[in-house]
């Protein structure tokens, strides 16, 4: 049995990234899926921190790339969950001590062992997104829909089709339909319009989510939270169910109940 | 998104079906073998032919420059009508069994990338023997077991040195003889790294590959001038030369363009996109490059023909051509028509909102985003929709939507060119 490398990338910093990569995986578990996360934003590790793990790392994916421990020592369990695993970064190192090829071959050993191996990738498109992008299977961009979010996805997404000839899905974040309906921001279909790449889920705007992760608590672990409705809607697109996508521009008691319920 | 290197997979193995019939054949078609100017392939005939006779009988053929043996392979991929399962239709060129030389650019879209030619080495003929390496194991080279004939053993089983060492150099640097002649493929590494390989290899072959065109294929690597150049030079080095390009990257291509070479851009896939000789012998501005897909932000295509794109054009993406700009599609970006001075050039669009708009030697930008709007070029969907021409009347760029444009457009067209 092999798993799935997800990469979880954006080009311009402050999107969501790390939110996105710590609930999608705290979704997939709910979903009963074995996960692994990685982070490879080594120098500037956050993932652990958004998952709350921080306390119990020991080794990082640089021991294990440079053989100081093995794979199994450096993977930190979350206790939430069923399966659900981290692999830290460095945070003393620095992004080029880690090689694509060796980033690929802890993939290829994680695989083995999980269905899913979610990526968060640092921002830029230097060293540190080829170190992300090579042993991905899969490539989720997120994005916001303001101006630089959208050019600098469209950049990354030229250079996953030139250089690595990947169709990435796409993840909408902190998307305001309010500023939408009153046709201050671009909706979805702009965006999409835009980047003319799949659409694999929407999260709407949310500052209790902002908390959560200061928190260390994943939205999706929190059952008071709304948001992790959309977290796990783009969890299951990613496992291959066809989902339909909830309506957020519709209003009233109606639209608040579907939101509520996903759907 | 993961399927793509599956896909690729199946669109190499689709060929395999006309392998007996090459076989069975192989003997007749080496008789009248005709000179191949297809790929550069400019060896003398009558050698070729009498190589690949000798060949074909199973004899090793020690006087006869061996290195002829890639343009005997050449016409014998000729006369094979393109094999049924492929899947480019549109670009594929007609079979050209005897239809005199077609034109050079075809001749090469024809070829597939890489013919998977599971042939157990017995079965080829000895000038192929080195070929065919089953899947591209990079790992290590699977040396023809047993199956050199010829006093001077093939390059690829490079003897004398540790097989580490070999398996890493190869992956650099992975020297093939094709159906359609010799192929050099590069991987990952410095480019000095990779020459340096080369050269090493080219020494150990000792002559093998003398006076030979080579096909140089370097995925999706971007190339500069000087490394094609370089390149090049060490070919000639040993007697060689550089034949043909391939690339899956625009820069390479337009780099192999810019030195003179002949070149062809692939999809990923191993599609052909677009083929190209250097300009002098492809008449420019007369022909159209048609891009199918998206430009987006950072992407720069730059062509001396006349430019088609159908798809959209994002911001921060820039197209330039010698001549016109025609857009199926949403024009964002920033353009530049008539290039090389040309003022009659045009630029069409059926979304026609560029960044920065050049023709020749003027240039308009976008209007500025009205204050309290986000900015217009990520806006949403223009509100018009109208397809627009634009081109210079009386050193300013006119819009017009097509159909004004079109009635005393045409006239205007020519009043404006004056």
């Amino acid at each position: 049995m092999t798993g799935t490398v997800i990469t979880v990338t954006s080009g311009k910093g402050g999107v969501g990234k790390t939110t996105t990569t710590a609930n999608l995986c705290a979704a997939l578990t709910q979903l009963g899926q074995r996960v692994v996360a990685v982070d490879a934003d080594i120098g500037l590790r956050n993932l652990d921190l958004v998952m709350g793990l921080e306390n119990r790392i020991v080794y990082d994916s640089i021991d294990v790339a440079e053989g100081r421990c093995t794979l199994q020592q450096a993977l930190v369990r979350d206790p939430r969950a069923e399966f659900l695993y981290l692999l830290p970064a460095a945070q003393t190192r620095d992004k080029t001590d880690i090689t694509p090829e060796q980033m690929s071959k802890i993939c290829q050993q994680l695989v083995n062992i999980a269905d899913y191996v979610l990526i968060d990738s640092p921002a830029g498109i230097e060293h540190g997104f080829s170190t992300a992008i090579a042993p991905a299977d899969r490539v989720l961009i997120v994005t916001t829909s303001d101006v630089s979010a959208l050019r600098d996805a469209d950049k990354v997404i030229y250079l996953l089709e030139r250089d690595w000839h990947r169709q990435p899905g796409l993840v909408i974040n902190r998307f305001n339909p309010r500023l939408v309906n009153s046709g201050e921001m671009r909706g979805i279909d702009d965006v999409l319009d835009i980047l003319a790449i799949d659409l694999m889920g929407v999260v709407p705007e949310d500052e209790r989510l902002m908390l959560s992760t200061d928190r260390g608590t994943p939205a999706a672990f929190d059952r008071r939270m709304q948001v992790r409705r959309a977290y796990e809607n783009i969890a299951r697109r990613v496992m291959g169910n066809n989902v339909p996508l909830t309506d957020y521009y519709r209003g009233g008691f109606r639209g608040w109940l579907a939101r509520i319920f996903g759907r | 998104m993961s399927e793509s290197p599956l896909s690729q997979e199946t669109v190499h193995a689709a060929p395999t079906n006309g392998l007996p019939a090459f076989h069975t054949r192989i003997a007749d078609l080496l008789d009248d073998v005709t000179a191949p100017a297809m790929l550069a392939a400019d060896a003398a005939t009558a050698t070729a032919a009498g190589v690949a006779a000798n060949a074909a009988s199973g004899a090793p053929a020690p006087d006869a420059p061996p290195s002829s043996s890639p343009s005997t392979a050449v016409s014998v991929a000729n006369l094979f009508p393109p094999l049924p399962a492929r899947p480019l239709d549109a670009e594929s060129p007609p079979p050209a069994v005897d239809a005199g030389a077609p034109l050079p650019g075809e001749r090469l879209v024809g070829a597939p990338r890489r013919p998977a030619t599971p042939l157990s080495a017995a079965n080829l003929p000895p000038f192929l023997a080195p070929s065919s390496p089953p899947p591209p194991s990079d790992a290590g080279e699977s040396s023809p077991p047993a199956a050199s004939p010829r006093g001077e053993a093939p390059p690829t089983d490079a003897v004398g040195e540790s097989s580490d060492a070999l398996a890493a150099a190869n992956q650099l640097v992975n020297i093939k003889g094709r159906s359609d002649g010799i192929v050099v493929e590069v991987g990952r590494g410095s480019w000095s790294e990779i020459l340096g390989v080369l050269t090493k290899r080219l020494e150990q072959s000792a002559g093998f590959f003398r006076n030979g065109s080579v096909a140089l294929d370097v995925g999706a690597r971007p190339l500069v001038e000087d490394e094609l150049r370089q390149f090049a030079a060490v070919l000639t080095q040993f007697e060689m030369k550089l034949g043909v390009v391939r690339t899956s990257s625009e820069r390479t291509f337009q780099a192999a363009l810019a030195i003179g070479m002949t070149t062809t851009l692939e999809s990923p896939e191993g599609a052909p996109v677009a083929a190209a000789t250097p300009a002098a012998t492809n008449a420019g501005a007369a022909s159209y490059f048609v891009y199918r897909g998206y430009l987006r932000s950072g992407h720069r295509l730059r062509r001396t023909e006349n430019i088609l794109v159908i798809g959209d054009i994002n911001p921060g993406a820039e197209v330039i051509s010698e001549g016109d700009i025609l857009v199926w599609g949403r024009l964002r970006g920033v353009v530049h028509a008539g290039a090389s001075g040309n003022r009659r050039a045009i630029v069409a669009a059926l979304d026609l909102e560029p960044t920065q708009m050049r023709i020749a030697d003027v240039t308009t930008i976008g209007p500025d985003p009205k204050p309290g709007q986000p900015g217009r070029f990520f806006w949403k969907r223009s509100q018009h929709k109208r397809p627009e021409i634009a081109r210079l009347v009386q050193n300013e760029i006119v819009l017009e939507e097509w159909d004004a444009a079109r009635p005393g457009g045409l006239v205007s067209l020519r009043r404006g060119a004056g």
